[in-house]
């Protein structure tokens, strides 16, 4: 149990890290983002920097969460992206509706 | 077809834009036309194009976004027996729009700017004599239009196609609804919407920025009924917020092509647009745009052909012969067989009742969200990049976007890899536009020559 939220943390620190540096791309030097913030609409991300975001992240993280079970349409903010790399058990993604 | 009844098909458009009076024919950032307004500017642009001595045959480029000017020039050089070439205001960029217009052998460019102005400039054709293709269209008396599509060598093709004969295959289905005019005119799918909402008295809604929010705040102002548009833009639209934000309940249709559907993205825009009819459509700027028709909303098997246009599956591969088809490229031998047949290059899946399910390019270009990249391209760019021995492009599979382009390079010299990495996408960005930068870029720790033999075996 213990080892598994490790290892919580520190992908999400990964996560965080990789958000961090397309961010500041975008949108100008920024060193905080909060979990409610949404990535399209506040943050101004697109479809490419959505795309390489989680290119970079299997490339780090040995892993893409966003498989035919998980879509990536139902993260919306920086908190559904952390917890979309939670490992084993996921919690439960933004409602789609 | 002959002369004349070439001819008569343009002017009959212009006749039936009139006759449609006062109901709206574009709407959206540049204002609202009516079809008579809009038939009076073509009117207009036919004798500016008079003014400025243009002939039958003359090439002519539109650098613009769809709007009545842009459209109604379009028409008027359609009229005139003119080869038109929609360039959108970045894409290409400036410096590589010459080799172009050299390609298009085109003599003028007419600008619109961001002020509402416009700009004619003559160019110097290319030295060389006319493509055979574009004389022989010309000679015809047919309008033509030239779009360039990726080639796997990393050369754009110039594909000619005969106006008259795209405008014939355009089948207005239903009555007239209200379409968002979602690509650019520069796309065979661009040119399909405003022309096929136009022909069947719809009206054509403009908004050439084409993020969530600006999108659904256009569909919620003018009561937009079709929206067409690309699995990336969906899974973007359902990622923001804004279809929440916005009330999108005009949507009567909202039809998805240009690369493959994800099976769950699909499902989710399902659930989010109840109401909605979801259809795929399929066409490339070789073909133009066949007709299809989806199995069923949730479902990504389609029927595809009829009204003339054929398709036939070869060792999995489609098939298509066109009554739109291209006359062929300016730049590069003909892609048809003798009896007219085009291979898609597409592997499709063909189920029990004989619906295709299209599974992805066999080919090395990449689908970017829709838009093709060509491997060798972006290699030729990244091996002008100083401390770059060698280098693989490829495409990776990407739930955003479908595909992202991805490259592995040998440093001459030793450099630190993030450095490396980073110094590299900045010198791309300069040079391609954004969906051609590679989104990732790895260090190789051995000579690629082995890499580049395996990927030229056709793996993915």
């Amino acid at each position: 149990m213990r080892n598994g939220s490790v290892i919580r943390m520190n992908r999400r620190e990964t996560v965080m890290t990789a958000l961090l540096e397309i961010v500041n791309e975008v949108a100008g030097p920024v060193d905080h983002l909060d979990e409610d913030q949404s990535l399209v609409d506040q943050l101004g991300l697109e479809s490419l920097h959505l795309a390489r975001l989680v290119a970079v992240l299997e490339m780090e993280l040995d892993t893409d969460p966003f498989t035919a079970e998980v879509p990536i349409t139902s993260v919306r903010t920086v908190g559904d992206l952390l917890r979309a790399y939670d490992p084993v058990v996921r919690a439960p993604l933004g409602d789609p509706a | 077809m002959t002369t004349g009844a070439v001819r008569s098909t343009m002017d009959q458009l212009l006749a039936d834009l009139r006759e449609r009076g006062d109901a709206e024919a574009m709407a959206g950032h540049d204002g609202s036309i009516t079809y008579a307004g809009l038939a009076e500017r073509t009117t207009g642009w036919l004798s500016e194009l008079d003014k400025i001595g243009m002939a039958a045959g003359d090439v002519v480029a539109i650098v613009g976004n769809a709007a009545p000017d842009v459209v109604a020039l379009f028409m008027a050089l359609a009229i005139r027996g003119g080869v038109v070439v929609p360039l959108a205001p970045t894409d290409p960029p400036r410096e590589q729009r010459a080799s172009r217009l050299a390609t298009a052998h085109a003599g003028r460019v007419i600008e619109f700017h961001d002020t509402g102005e416009w700009t004619v400039q003559e160019i110097t054709p290319p030295d060389a004599p006319r493509p055979g293709l574009l004389a022989g269209l010309t000679g015809a008396g047919e309008a033509g239009l030239l779009l360039f599509s990726s080639g796997s060598t990393g050369e754009s093709k110039a594909a000619l196609l005969s106006l008259p004969r795209l405008f014939g295959g355009l089948h207005a289905g239903g009555r007239p609804r209200r379409t968002l005019q979602f690509m650019a005119l520069d796309h065979i799918g661009g040119v399909n919407t405003l022309f096929r909402t136009l022909i069947g008295g719809g009206t054509v809604v403009t908004e050439p920025r084409r993020t969530p929010k600006t999108a659904a705040e256009a569909i919620e102002r003018h009561r937009v009924q079709v929206l067409p548009t690309t699995p990336t833009f969906l899974n973007m639209l359902l990622l923001s917020g804004a279809y929440r934000e916005h009330d999108l309940t005009s949507l009567e249709l909202i039809t998805y092509g240009t690369e493959p559907m994800r099976e769950v993205t699909l499902a989710h825009a399902a659930e989010v647009f109840p109401g909605v009819r979801f259809k795929q459509t399929y066409g490339l700027t070789e073909t133009g745009i066949l007709p299809t028709r989806s199995v069923s909303s949730d479902s990504l098997l389609m029927d595809v052909g009829g009204h003339g246009f054929d398709t036939r599956i070869r060792d999995g591969v489609l098939w298509i012969k066109s009554p739109s088809a291209m006359l062929g490229y300016l730049n590069a031998p003909s892609p048809f067989d003798e009896d007219g047949w085009l291979d898609t290059g597409d592997a499709v899946e063909v189920a029990a009742d004989g619906s295709l399910r299209v599974l992805g390019r066999l080919s090395a270009l990449i689908n970017v969200g829709g838009e093709k990249v060509s491997p060798a391209e972006v290699e030729n760019v990244l091996l002008r990049a100083p401390n770059v021995k060698d280098v693989v492009v490829s495409g990776r599979a990407n739930a955003v976007t479908g595909a992202i382009v991805v490259a592995i390079v040998e440093p001459v010299a030793d450099e630190d890899r993030k450095a490396l990495a980073r110094r590299l996408r900045q010198f791309c960005s300069a040079a391609l536009p954004p969906h051609k930068v590679p989104a990732v870029i790895t260090v190789s720790d051995g000579p690629l020559h082995g890499e580049r033999f395996k990927r030229m075996g056709g793996t993915r």
